[in-house]
């Protein structure tokens, strides 16, 4: 960051620590959850914060300020992804979604623990778009600028998400019941 | 509307994505029809499920210290983390082995006479994709050329896709084999490296300050120039982005090149 930028920077700061930072929290539970690892998720988000103060003069005031920051989180993600793995790490697993074939009705007085445990059973490229969707509440043009990905692949995605998802709910459910039973 | 259609639409209804007159179709027909209407609500139940789960799961709480820190990179304004870009084998062998080849040469030192852009343009691009800088220094502002639409220069966005990979010219086609963005001199570049009569080639496009003459930008008048041991030919500047090409060869050698990236890019820069 040369000194012109950081001038720059700090005559925005205000704004950015009223519509940016209070994004955090949220922020860093997407990270936490996409990482799986506290310290690499806090170094994400403040990698994440650290680009957007830099960047902070293109933000447009009055859009999305946290779908703006989680494009910022995946791209920063991605690229380091990239950096480490060489070749795509998620395997493509669309020919065997495709026969994806009963949704079940979801089922009533779920926990947490049913919720999140059923999510973390499907695979990653689809719970990435339902944690941006449902969690984030990011539109379906907002996941597709995130991920970069065409917005025709994030409905498809989300379609087939969850229907994984509840497929995956009973079980979680059942199992819970099953437990209760046993003690 | 039918029960098939609105299960369909239902999740698209709940995140507020649907038409208007759509939308209205689907509560017209919940009001009818129960069995959709316990459809959608356990939709929307998941969704609130989720979303709550999230807030409540104690091993995704952020740590309040950690919260209370990031007030701090206004302070700190640390230096930024670029990640490296991956770079084919062959091109750093391919760039090493012209940095050998040019040793002689202080790439800095260009002409006083050359202009400041071409000398940017110029510049040490032919390295930045190793990540590194002729004086050995680590490049810290190469991104993806993705990451640079996003954040800086949106019309760098034409060149994820244009010039194709392959360009023919008449004295055989060149590849493109890496495209990224990269800092020379205060200066935001899109650079793509072509392999072109077995040796990189770049195309460097930068935004300009001044708007261009439109005569210069219709006519893509190629103006050529020499620094040091490199060719510039400048391919105009369409909608206030500069494009030069930027190679070892000779004039001669690296119009043919030139002239086919000037319609292809110029042509879809000057659309913006």
């Amino acid at each position: 960051m040369t000194e012109q930028q950081i001038a720059g920077t700090a005559g925005s700061w205000q704004t950015f620590e009223a519509e940016a930072l209070p994004h955090a929290d949220r922020l860093f539970r997407l990270a936490m959850w996409l990482e799986r690892d506290r310290h690499e998720a806090e170094d994400l988000v403040q990698e994440t914060m650290v680009r957007a103060l830099q960047s902070f003069h293109r933000y447009q005031p009055g859009t999305n300020c946290r779908a703006w920051l989680v494009t910022i989180l995946q791209h920063l993600r991605s690229n380091r992804r990239r950096s480490r793995y060489r070749s795509p790490i998620v395997p493509d697993t669309d020919d065997r979604l495709m026969t994806t074939p009963f949704v079940p009705p979801v089922p009533q007085m779920l926990t947490d623990e049913d919720v999140l445990g059923a999510l973390e059973r499907i695979p990653e490229r689809f719970q990435e778009v339902i944690v941006l969707c449902d969690v984030e509440e990011l539109s379906y043009k907002e996941i597709a600028a995130a991920l970069e990905i065409p917005l025709g692949t994030v409905m498809s995605r989300l379609h087939r998400g969850r229907a994984m998802l509840r497929s995956e709910l009973p079980a979680s459910a059942s199992g819970r019941m099953r437990q209760r039973a046993e003690t | 509307m039918e029960c098939r259609e609105v299960r369909e639409l239902s999740d698209s209804f709940l995140t507020g994505e649907l038409q208007t007159e759509t939308n209205h179709a689907m509560l017209h027909h919940l009001e009818g029809c129960p069995a959709c209407r316990a459809e959608v609500e356990g939709r929307r139940a998941l969704r609130g499920a989720l979303r709550g789960a999230f807030e409540r799961a104690p091993h995704l709480q952020p740590r309040p210290e950690f919260i209370a820190g990031l007030a701090r990179i206004r302070d700190t304004a640390p230096a930024r983390q670029r990640s490296r870009l991956h770079v084919p084998r062959w091109l750093a062998i391919a760039a090493t082995v012209a940095l050998i080849t040019m040793g002689g040469y202080r790439i800095f030192e260009v002409r006083l006479s050359a202009d400041p852009l071409q000398r940017a343009a110029a510049g040490d691009h032919r390295y930045c994709a190793l990540g590194m800088t002729t004086d050995g220094k680590e490049a810290t502002e190469i991104m993806s050329l993705s990451e640079a639409v996003s954040h800086y220069e949106s019309g760098f966005h034409v060149l994820e896709a244009v010039p194709a990979d392959e360009i023919p010219t008449p004295a055989g086609p060149a590849r493109v084999m890496n495209r990224h963005s990269c800092v020379f001199d205060g200066r935001r570049f899109a650079h793509i490296i072509l392999q072109y009569r077995g040796t990189p080639v770049s195309l460097v496009v930068t935004r300009t300050a001044e708007a261009s003459p439109a005569g210069e930008t219709a006519a893509h008048a190629l103006k050529t120039s020499r620094l040091n041991d490199l060719t510039v030919i400048s391919l105009g500047v369409p909608s206030g982005y500069s494009v030069f090409v930027v190679g070892g060869l000779s004039a001669a050698d690296l119009t043919p090149l030139a002239n086919a990236l000037s319609d292809k890019v110029v042509g879809s820069l000057a659309k913006l």
